[in-house]
């Protein structure tokens, strides 16, 4: 009877072993795939502007009367 | 005395346990203290370590998009230096503010040129002077566009001639509509023909 409660404690010590490693590899799992509450740059800082320029845009105007 | 020896050995044996006991207690224990630190040291230094790293991979996409802005407006600055000379035209075309004595001044002009009588020139109501907003009056986004309407009176090449050049104007108008229409003749006996021209349109100007 002493053997097998000697059994059952190792038994139960490699399975909190085991919870915990899971429990560890799920945790890191979350946070990897969890979005960032603040992102680093807000959508207007990330925004590039075009510079190109058409500047037949100009030759157009130029033509037009004001 | 060897008797008593082997009564010693005999009694400290029901005290200590047997050697595979032993063993199971100290891996137990010893399975328990890596339980112990995982839940304590390792993961909180894991979690933060991965923190750290997706917090370092997020700020260097950040500092490469940043570099790239940082170019495109360099790139932008030149071009602008370069056309500064013709900026005035843009703030011709869209002005920065309603700006309508300079609208009424051109459809006038246009109606000069084209040698029609412009009987009338309406705007919509104009706010010159924006009420201060408070906190408990919502704030609305500003137009950006001037509604007006003009009648004139001309022969139909010369009314055409006059659409031509609103459609022409350096400012940008939009004609909404275009209606051209006959008006009842005072006198039967006049051979000329003039013809009554209602337009309406939309001018757009830079939101302040």
């Amino acid at each position: 009877m002493k053997k097998r409660i000697n059994e059952q404690i190792l038994l139960m010590a490699i399975l909190g072993l085991t919870i915990v490693v899971v429990w560890i590899y799920t945790s890191v799992f979350k946070i990897i795939d969890q979005p960032d509450e603040k992102p680093v740059l807000t959508p207007q800082e990330t925004k590039i502007i075009n510079p190109q320029l058409d500047q037949e845009v100009f030759d157009e105007l130029e033509k037009r009367s004001n | 005395m060897n008797k008593e020896k082997d009564e010693i050995k005999k009694r400290l044996k029901k005290f200590m346990p047997s050697e595979q006991k032993q063993s199971f207690v100290w891996l137990a224990l010893s399975i328990s203290t890596v339980s112990f630190f995982l839940i304590v040291a390792i993961r909180p230094t894991i979690i933060t370590i991965v923190k750290l790293n997706k917090e370092i991979k997020e700020k260097e996409e950040a500092s490469l998009l940043l570099d790239k802005k940082i170019e495109s407006l360099i790139k932008a600055q030149k071009v602008f230096a370069q056309n500064s000379q013709k900026i005035p035209l843009l703030d011709q075309a869209l002005p920065q503010k309603s700006e309508f004595p300079l609208l009424f001044n051109f459809l006038n002009r246009s109606a000069e040129e084209s040698r029609i009588e412009l009987s009338s020139v309406s705007f919509e109501k104009i706010v010159l002077i924006a009420p201060i907003s408070t906190s408990k009056t919502k704030k609305t986004a500003p137009k950006q566009t001037i509604v007006f309407s003009a009648t004139a009176k001309g022969d139909y090449l010369s009314l055409k001639n006059f659409v031509t050049l609103l459609e022409n104007s350096r400012r940008l108008i939009n004609l909404q509509s275009t209606q051209i229409s006959e008006p009842k003749r005072k006198s039967e006996g006049t051979t000329e023909v003039a013809l009554q021209l209602a337009i309406t349109g939309n001018a757009f100007f830079e939101k302040e």
